[in-house]
């Protein structure tokens, strides 16, 4: 299992893929392999974000790698069942219309075991309220790449606010236009630059109660 | 103004004294924003974009009373994969339909319908900003030899009907009727700019750039694929995407050097724009093997010709500063987003020329003693033996507040004289 894991980190598709059929072959336990392809998701992962020697279009190819393991495996895993980690709401918001930053940090979520419900691109508050109202999430990530996408998060934090639907809740911005002053200016509890980052954030979050 | 000569040629001579890595009079101010100016001038962002007579209203009025060394009220690109496919037919032609949407606004989008840009007041709210984000890809990754064989009939015939909805059956009377449509907006276009420019000019203003050339990777990632499918195509045939880049840097270079005269000639500016997207998003190797050497080669050959290539490193470049040495030293501006510039003064030393400095959350949501404070800081460790242009993150202002901006620049006159 693994030489599943690194053939992951090392992000070799063929390899990857050959290997998962051979111990599925085998007769091997699809999820002892998911769990191999898990860790080096999170090995990844753990690689990227500042100073880190994983980047974007790296985090892209082993999302794919991981999409086309759970397309093999996902027959064989109808039966048993995995445990949630947590639940996160994830849009981007009202006004940007860019998922890149999005998606890739739902693949990794997904990858960690999060139930992750994808509100999409040019979400209004409303409709983040509606969702955390009928999913009940721990956590909701706000995306968006551009400045113009600041208002708008502050905004949906707002509107969350006024629903009373705020204080068991943790808020995660990301963007490129994202720091510290954003952050603290919107409401948010915490910001990321960069995908994996906040992957990072929310998993503690979660781990640590 | 009656002396605008006067001031438009010691704004240029600022420019390119800081681009020589020397010391100027005072550092200069070099700045891309569309919509702020939209905002200050009470307008709203719709008719920015769509009604060039506001546009001209607007552009005036910001470019009196900010007097800045360089403002360019970036426009648009989605006209770009129709022009390219014309360069092999008629360069004028080419040059004219990039130019409707990079220069001209928004006629060339209503007209084609294409899957690349959202505007005010069209797919966006009156007051949002305009976004150029690529639906789906319009180059399949089994397309890539295609590109390589035959770039031009490959693009006419097979991408343009793709990107543009006018245009998805071309020999229909859709198709038809929207290229003469587009041909009737082309010909306002040189007495549109002629007006602009002109009227512009005599409120001494002077293009932070107005000329753009486009490099190969970014331009099939964000035109031809989309950014998630060109990454995977980057382990998956990475010859194949190398080849594409070697095929289409020429087509590129020759509408950085076509706009580049069109600059030089109406602005006096030399500067040609290259936007630097992907950057970022790749590792320190993938960068050097499939984005740095061609955006090399582009400035050199941009350099030879005599103009000086304006390098938007947008994003973060930090884990790539090693390639900027490589660049030829003083003949080049060198424009980060959120790269720490002393980090980069650290790397490349006095004979580049540096812009930044200012971040977007400060205008948007700072006080005018916070931005004053920022200024004076940042030009305390730039200005020293020159080689220094203040600016923001690419295009990221419209939001800011009026009394930020206007501190920004007091700040400058204040603290930036040599």
């Amino acid at each position: 299992m693994e030489e599943i894991t690194k053939a992951i980190v090392d992000l070799d598709e063929d390899k990857v893929l050959k290997l998962v059929k051979d111990k599925l072959d085998a007769g091997e336990d699809p999820l002892e392999i998911l769990e191999a392809g898990r860790k080096g998701m999170s090995q990844i992962g753990e690689e990227s974000g500042e100073g880190g020697s994983v980047f974007l279009t790296d985090l892209i190819m082993a999302g794919e790698i991981f999409r086309e393991v759970m397309e093999v495996l996902m027959p064989k895993l109808a039966d048993k069942s995995t445990e949630s980690k947590g639940k996160i709401v994830i849009g981007t918001v009202q006004g940007d219309i860019h998922n890149i930053g999005k998606d890739i940090v739902i693949t990794f979520l997904e990858a960690e075991g999060f139930e992750v419900i994808d509100l999409g691109v040019d979400v209004p508050p409303e409709k983040f309220v509606e969702s955390i109202k009928e999913n009940n999430p721990e956590i909701v990530g706000l995306s968006g790449l551009l400045t113009l996408s600041i208002e708008p998060m502050k905004k949906t934090i707002e509107t969350i606010e006024g629903a009373d639907l705020r204080s068991n809740l943790k808020v995660i911005v990301g963007g490129e236009r994202m720091d510290q002053e954003v952050s603290d200016r919107i409401g948010a509890d915490a910001w990321v630059n960069d995908a994996s980052e906040g992957v990072k954030i929310i998993k503690k979050w979660v781990e640590g109660g | 103004m009656d002396n605008f000569e006067e001031i438009i040629n010691a704004k240029l001579e600022r420019m390119e004294t800081a681009t020589a890595g020397k010391e100027p009079d005072k550092v200069p101010i070099g700045i891309a924003t569309t919509y702020f100016p939209a905002k200050y001038a009470g307008v709203t962002y719709e008719d920015m974009f769509h009604d060039n007579e506001k546009y001209i209203e607007v552009g005036t009025k910001f470019a009196k009373d900010f007097n800045w060394d360089g403002l360019s009220l970036h426009r648009s690109f989605e006209s770009v994969t129709l022009g390219a496919a014309l360069a092999g037919f008629d360069p004028d032609v080419a040059l004219l339909v990039v130019v409707s949407s990079v220069l001209a606004g928004g006629a060339s989008h209503d007209i084609l319908d294409d899957i690349y840009s959202s505007n005010p007041g069209r797919e966006v709210g009156k007051n949002v900003e305009s976004q150029f984000v690529i639906d789906e890809p319009v180059m399949k990754d089994t397309e890539y030899d295609e590109l390589i064989n035959r770039p031009f009939d490959f693009l006419m015939d097979t991408v343009v009907p793709r990107a543009y909805k006018s245009l998805s059956n071309l020999s229909s009377p859709t198709a038809v009727g929207s290229l003469l449509k587009l041909g009737m907006e082309l010909g306002k276009f040189p007495s549109f700019l002629g007006d602009f420019v002109g009227k512009m000019r005599e409120q001494a203003w002077v293009p932070w750039y107005y000329a753009l050339n486009p490099n190969p990777l970014d331009f099939i990632g964000a035109w031809l694929r989309d950014f998630d499918t060109l990454s995977l195509d980057l382990y998956r045939m990475p010859d194949k995407v190398k080849k594409a880049c070697e095929t289409i840097v020429g087509v590129l270079t020759a509408v950085g050097k076509m706009t580049g005269n069109i600059s030089k000639d109406m602005t006096g500016s030399r500067r040609v724009f290259c936007p630097i997207w992907y950057n970022t998003y790749l590792s320190p190797e993938k960068y050097k093997e499939f984005h740095f050497p061609y955006i090399k080669q582009i400035v050199y050959d941009l350099v030879e010709e005599g103009f000086t290539p304006l390098m938007s490193f947008q994003g973060r470049y930090d884990h790539l500063l090693d390639t900027l040495t490589e660049l030829p030293k003083g003949k080049v501006i060198l424009w980060f987003d959120k790269t720490d510039l002393n980090k980069v003064r650290d790397v490349v030393g006095d004979d580049y020329c540096l812009a930044g400095g200012i971040p977007s959350s400060l205008l948007i949501g700072g006080t005018p003693e916070k931005v004053t404070q920022h200024v004076e800081k940042v030009i305390s460790e730039q200005k020293p033996n020159g080689g220094f242009i203040l600016s923001t993150e690419f295009n990221g202002m419209g939001d800011a507040k009026v009394e930020n901006v206007k501190a920004m620049t007091e700040a400058v006159e204040k603290y930036g004289k040599y």
